[in-house]
């Protein structure tokens, strides 16, 4: 048997411009993305690499985004180290898509650039009926949030402090899939902790009674989701949804003063998506989906020394979820039509999307159009644009300033 | 059971020549079993080259590999080139007793996608061809009626005109095809749409390996849209011994050595 070796990836530097003052957009990209990967047998090492470049500062950083060792036994796949899964039927919206924590500085990208690599173990098994899939996180891993980024509108100001770690480290994924008549189902597990961080306890302080220190963690929470594939006449139905239970757990921490408050939350929540595809004579496929977020059952209190304390004195904070689709921060119910298709033999591609707030005025409008007039060799030209109800804490109306032009130029090898 | 009429990677014998040439009295559906009883290789592994050229002549150039078994019905394609669809791959799984599965490796996302089938006048990758023309025709799914025979380069062929039944969703409303009467091999095939127009007019090469007649080469010109497909078999091989278990998600992934 032959050994083989191969190398692809792509450079792709661009500059985001606002629309609002033309001034330009400071955020680092993946100016350089590196597949590289050696096969022997049944035996396979795969490294994917990234060099993150910030065109203000001219500053480039390496990231390792994944390094893996693959088995290929005739019953199924084993994989070894630092790697990104994909869990979810529908597009680029995966309710159930969380062994791996999100980058946030990519969130409006689709596929697995939107995700950061982590150390797992993962098992499928193949049978002609089933397939059956394992995963194994053997240590915590956070959300990449741009913190104290003034040209990222929802950035926070600044990174907190994190005083509580996981309890648990070790997460657990499992994953059923099956094929029906003409359709696929998938049945998911998760076990594991939000990869964004929620209030734990707060401080008041023995000085003011006003000023209060919070304090920060990373809840436990458990994941049941499923998918369904299946078609109905020249449709394409794709549906996705996922119930979280995630819970507070117990602080056990000698260091904390006496006048702490232990915030207590038992959440359960869902999201989901309901996606329709249409491929037009043309080639343009079509697609719609509803995106929908939702709290289910919520018990939520301030305890002090184990015992429940009367809200007027501590007020009761909004649930934030910690772990599921960054798109559920924008809406709880919206609409996300996109298009996409090829001209002149692939030359030239294009691809629009709007997503439609439900549950107030707010849109998010994208449009870019790519042009190659060299094989390997593609101009990209796009623009994005948010459109919020006005109110400050609306995301879209924050995102507003976010709205801008994408000029870029893409070279794959 | 189905019989399957093949058009694509179709095969002979040379035994056949001489039954076949005693066949003039036979009806279209008699030669169309009579294709399709002819030998085929238990499995085929190719390279392949695709071009596809517009009506300004300008050209496009995409590369694979296709492995496949039991006459094309599981097939397994990885794209080479271009270099933005390297490592995209394809699977195709048909079945007599429900839809056909189909099913693409996004490496960029890594994700395997479920697509339609339903679809079978879609173009695959941008080319003429349409997943339909790629796939096998189930014998008792078409109507056949035997044309006037002709002769195309020097070769005597049987013509035979291919009408889908009511059984089969086809983009198509008939074919006619030119059948070499020594070989019975397809060497030409005109393809209507359903408003009866000339949609298509593909021409076909064959190459013999081992006992097998196989197609190596396949220039489809779509005349409505004055675009064509040129694809050539670089490289191919049959009877290697390829696994049933090649044709599962997990190889999508692997680009084959």
């Amino acid at each position: 048997m032959q050994a083989q070796i191969s190398v692809s990836g792509e450079i792709n530097p661009y500059v985001m411009t606002r629309t609002t003052n033309s001034s330009q957009i400071n955020l680092p990209f993946r100016l350089l993305s590196l597949d590289m990967g050696y096969s022997f047998e049944q035996f396979d090492l795969k490294t994917n690499t990234a060099i993150e470049h910030r065109i203000k500062t001219n500053k480039s950083q390496y990231d390792l985004r994944e390094l893996y060792f693959a088995f290929y036994p005739e019953w199924g796949e084993v994989k070894l180290g630092k790697q990104i899964h994909s869990w979810g039927a529908a597009d680029a919206i995966n309710p159930t898509n969380n062994l791996n924590p999100y980058d946030y500085y990519y969130m409006f990208k689709v596929g697995a650039g939107t995700k950061v690599g982590v150390l797992s173990l993962s098992s499928t098994y193949y049978s002609d009926s089933f397939q059956i899939e394992i995963i194994v996180n053997p240590y915590f891993n956070k959300n990449r949030i741009p913190y104290d980024e003034d040209d990222f509108p929802l950035a926070p100001d600044n990174e907190p402090a994190i005083r509580y770690s996981p309890n648990e480290e070790v997460e657990v994924g499992l994953k059923l899939q099956t094929s029906l008549t003409n359709s696929d189902i998938s049945l998911y597990f998760f076990s594991g902790n939000d990869r964004s961080p929620s209030l734990y306890t707060g401080i008041i302080s023995a000085e003011s009674s006003t000023d209060l220190t919070m304090d920060l963690g990373y809840r436990k929470t458990t994941m049941l989701g499923s998918d369904f594939v299946t078609f109905v006449g020249d449709f394409t139905v794709r549906a996705e949804g996922a119930i979280y239970n995630t819970k507070t757990p117990s602080i056990k921490d000698n260091g904390l003063e006496n006048n702490y408050f232990e915030l207590r939350e038992d959440v359960l929540y869902s999201q989901y998506v309901l996606q329709l595809e249409y491929t037009t004579q043309n080639d343009l496929m079509l697609s719609g989906q509803y995106i929908g977020s939702s709290i289910i059952a919520e018990d939520i209190k301030w305890l002090k020394s184990g015992n429940e304390i009367s809200s007027s004195s501590m007020v009761i904070p909004e649930f934030s979820p910690g772990m599921g689709t960054p798109f559920a921060m924008f809406s709880d119910k919206a609409l996300l039509i996109s298009s996409s298709g090829v001209l002149m033999d692939d030359q030239i591609d294009i691809q629009g999307s709007v997503m439609l707030n439900l549950e107030n005025s707010g849109s998010f409008l994208s449009f870019g159009v790519g042009y190659s007039p060299v094989l390997n060799w593609k101009l990209e030209l796009a623009t994005t644009q948010f459109s919020g109800n006005g109110k400050l804490q609306d995301p879209f109306t924050l995102m507003e300033e976010f709205s801008h032009v994408r000029i870029g130029l893409l070279y794959n090898f | 059971m189905d019989k399957k009429y093949s058009v694509h990677f179709r095969t002979n014998t040379l035994a056949i020549f001489f039954s076949a040439s005693l066949a003039y009295g036979q009806t279209g559906r008699e030669i169309a079993i009579m294709v399709d009883e002819l030998p085929s290789p238990i499995d085929l592994s190719n390279e392949s080259t695709m071009v596809l050229t517009n009506s300004k002549g300008k050209s496009r150039t995409n590369k694979m590999i296709s492995k496949s078994v039991d006459g094309n019905k599981k097939q397994i394609t990885w794209f080479i080139e271009p270099r933005d669809d390297r490592g995209v791959a394809f699977l195709k799984i048909e079945h007599d007793d429900k839809d056909d599965e189909m099913r693409m490796w996004l490496p960029d996302f890594k994700k395997i996608r479920r697509i339609s089938s339903k679809r079978r006048g879609d173009s695959f990758m941008a080319s003429d061809l349409s997943y339909e023309d790629l796939a096998s025709r189930e014998i008792d799914k078409y109507i056949y009626k035997r044309k006037d025979d002709a002769n195309i380069d020097g070769v005597d062929c049987f013509v035979v005109e291919v009408r889908p039944s009511d059984k089969v969703d086809s983009s198509y409303l008939k074919h006619l095809s030119w059948i070499n009467k020594s070989t019975l091999s397809v060497v030409k095939e005109e393809s209507y749409d359903k408003r009866g127009e000339l949609l298509k007019v593909k021409n076909f090469t064959h190459k013999k390996i081992k006992d097998y007649y196989i197609m190596s080469e396949i220039y489809v010109e779509n005349v409505q849209k004055n675009h064509s497909t040129k694809l050539t078999i670089d490289k191919m091989e049959v009877d290697l011994g390829v696994k049933a278990s090649l044709f599962q998600e997990k190889n999508l992934k692997r680009l084959p050595r």
